[in-house]
């Protein structure tokens, strides 16, 4: 049916097995999907053709294949009419016209394309360098990430074996040089035969060439931003408005970025292995250069840096509809971001001493729950203490040192009361559950403590059976009234 | 019993009257050491327990008239009233009346009067205090 390319690192041959594998799980409509099938992967096979072509250009040892846009004409217009721009020097007369027909803003907008496009285009120089330096150097590429930085050193290296006969002062810093001098001497790479040689150091000078022309762009646009936008760069300042603009690829752009987005533009990410990274920073981009973080105390900054990314993208959002051509806007904006920061300076208000509250006036918070029930049952009477409280009427009570002496037994040990021994006893809680399990298992009905007996022994019968439930409520609850009757009334008043 | 509010300490009567009319007074004898750090004790506490209690500070040297009647003869001396009734403290030393001496901390003030404050709104005539100074003159 199809027969799928795979390449290394060709995604776009897996996209067309998902899709097909999609397809292949659609039971109905077979016809009709085995034509799309086909036309689909007809296209893919075309982009897989077109993008074999580039890899394949890719291993092609020309330069001009692979970085089409120094020679093309679009490239050379803008630069020629920036160039032509920064000669003039600024002039602002233009206030009457609508901006989007004045030809500068024109070009301000084609620079900011270009810069992007400039961007992408160093990359995959930056690609093709690398590639073919690796056969010379390959430890270079992870040392020195900075594309403009690698082109730089490759450039001076050459094909020199021994790093130090070469000096790369200024172009990396020392610490940096020294990794690069201790791993050169250990290499594996081999020097390059001459054309190739010759073919980096051609693609080194391009890069080179349009990283100068990104620079001059840039500049052009930071000029102009006066008056492109005028409140983003009264906010964050020309250099990093330009900066900025140019990263996100044109104002209009920039004003759609969340400012979490705006935050984060050019920020850089790796750090070098080896290197310690406590002392980068916090995710901070172009932001980071403004004069407001700049004089911001260093706890702050990262408050600061938020509030600034926020407040300019409103100023970018203003700037983008052309809501406020005076900057006022972006004063104001500046201003409400200093009076904020000198407000996080300020000491905290100071501690006042404060009186007491007027005894027992506000009530105790009292706890409820079966947790505090738990608790306190710990510390409730037990039965046995309750019978030893109580005394039968007419009946003098057993004491502990006898006749009257002691501690007094109560109801504790008397005949009549149908127990022999009084135990302790579940509590309330307990007997619920135990009811409960017991019900639950075994289905009988009743607490019964394992060690009562229906025995009792008396001194007049000697053993009576007894019914040990007759007496289990014996202690009763304290609402059942022992000293009033239930039936007796007021001799004068008939109970009705 | 009225006195200027919170004037000087020396010799000079103040008065600090509760919000719920509970009265405590302080009078002075001879300005010494003893009176001196029983005015510092009291001025300190005086803030803090604003909600229940006002502290007067008389000086018995200008206002003589219930020497006798309350038998105010030491260098300090602190009594409490509630709502124009007398209550009296049972802090061990025998004399439930009055403090004599120079109380040193602040917390304990406090809660001598928290303690008095408590018992005289539940209609007490004597409280006890939290701490027996029976011992007091032992060192």
């Amino acid at each position: 049916m199809l027969s799928v390319l795979l390449l290394g690192c060709n995604f776009q041959a897996t996209l067309a097995d998902s899709f097909l594998a999609d397809l292949d799980e659609l039971s109905d409509n077979e016809a009709d999907v085995l034509e799309e099938e086909n036309n689909d992967v007809a296209n893919m096979e075309e982009d897989i053709d077109g993008d074999l072509a580039d890899i394949e250009t890719l291993n092609y040892d020309d330069l001009d294949s692979v970085s089409k846009l120094q020679k093309s004409q679009r490239y050379i217009d803008i630069m020629q009419k920036v160039e032509d721009a920064l000669e003039k020097g600024s002039h602002i007369s233009n206030q009457g016209m609508v901006l989007e027909d004045d030809p500068e803003y024109q070009l301000i907008v084609d620079c900011n394309g270009l810069s992007v496009d400039i961007e992408n285009e160093i990359v995959i120089i930056h690609n093709f360098i690398r590639d073919k330096y690796r056969l010379k150097f390959p430890e270079l590429e992870s040392l020195v990430h900075h594309p403009i930085d690698y082109a730089r050193v490759v450039k001076k290296i050459g094909n020199e074996m021994d790093l130090t006969l070469v000096d790369l002062e200024g172009l990396l810093p020392s610490a940096i040089i020294m990794v690069v001098s201790v791993t050169a001497s250990t290499t594996s790479g081999k020097p390059l035969p001459e054309d190739v040689l010759q073919k980096t150091v051609d693609a080194c000078d391009r890069a080179l060439a349009l990283d100068t022309a990104k620079k001059k762009v840039l500049e052009f646009v930071e000029s102009r931003m006066g008056y492109i936008a005028p409140n983003l760069s009264t906010i964050v300042g020309s250099a990093v408005a330009a900066k900025l603009m140019g990263t996100a690829g044109g104002l209009s752009a920039l004003a759609k970025m969340p400012a979490c987005n705006v935050q984060l533009l050019g920020a850089k990410k790796k750090t070098l292995a080896g290197f310690s990274t406590a002392t980068s920073q916090f995710r901070v981009g172009y932001i980071e250069q403004t004069e407001i973080f700049q004089t911001t105390p260093p706890a702050l900054r990262s408050r600061a840096c938020r509030l600034l990314a926020s407040k300019a993208t409103l100023a970018a959002r203003i700037d983008s509809t052309r809501g406020d051509p005076l900057g006022n806007a972006g004063k104001t904006l500046k201003e409400e971001i200093h009076k904020k920061i000198e407000k996080w300076q300020e000491p905290p208000p100071a501690k006042q001493p404060k009186p007491l509250p007027v005894p027992d006036s506000e009530p105790k918070k009292k706890r409820g729950g079966r947790r505090l029930r738990k608790m306190k049952e710990r510390y409730a009477i037990t039965d046995m203490r309750k019978l030893a409280n109580r005394m039968q009427f007419g009946v003098p009570e057993e004491s502990s040192l006898g006749d009257g002496l002691g501690e007094g037994y109560g109801m504790l040990g008397q005949a009549g009361s149908g127990k022999l021994r009084v135990s302790i006893g579940q509590s309330k809680l307990a007997a619920k559950v135990a009811k409960k399990f017991k019900e639950k298992n075994y289905g009988s009905s009743g607490a019964t403590s394992g060690l009562t007996s229906s025995l009792a022994f008396t001194p007049v019968q000697g053993i009576e059976l007894t019914n040990p439930q007759a007496h289990a409520h014996q202690l009763g609850s304290g609402t059942q009234s022992t000293y009033f009757s239930e039936t007796g009334t007021f001799s004068k008043i008939k109970r009705t | 019993m009225i006195g200027t509010k919170l004037a000087c300490r020396d010799r000079k009567g103040t008065s600090r009257k509760g919000k719920s009319c509970f009265i405590k007074s302080v009078m002075h004898g001879e300005c010494n050491g003893c009176s001196l750090q029983m005015d510092e004790v009291l001025s300190s506490v005086a803030e803090k327990i604003k909600n229940f209690a006002v502290i007067y500070v008389v000086d018995i040297t200008e206002v003589p008239e219930f020497n006798t009647m309350y038998e105010l003869y030491d260098p300090s001396t602190v009594m409490f009233f509630f709502r124009n009734k007398h209550i009296m403290i049972d802090l061990g030393t025998g004399n439930n009346n009055k403090i004599n001496w120079a109380l040193k901390d602040k917390q304990e003030f406090i809660d001598i009067v928290e303690t008095v404050y408590r018992g005289a709104r539940k209609g007490r005539g004597l409280v006890i205090a939290p701490k027996d100074y029976s011992t007091k003159y032992r060192y």
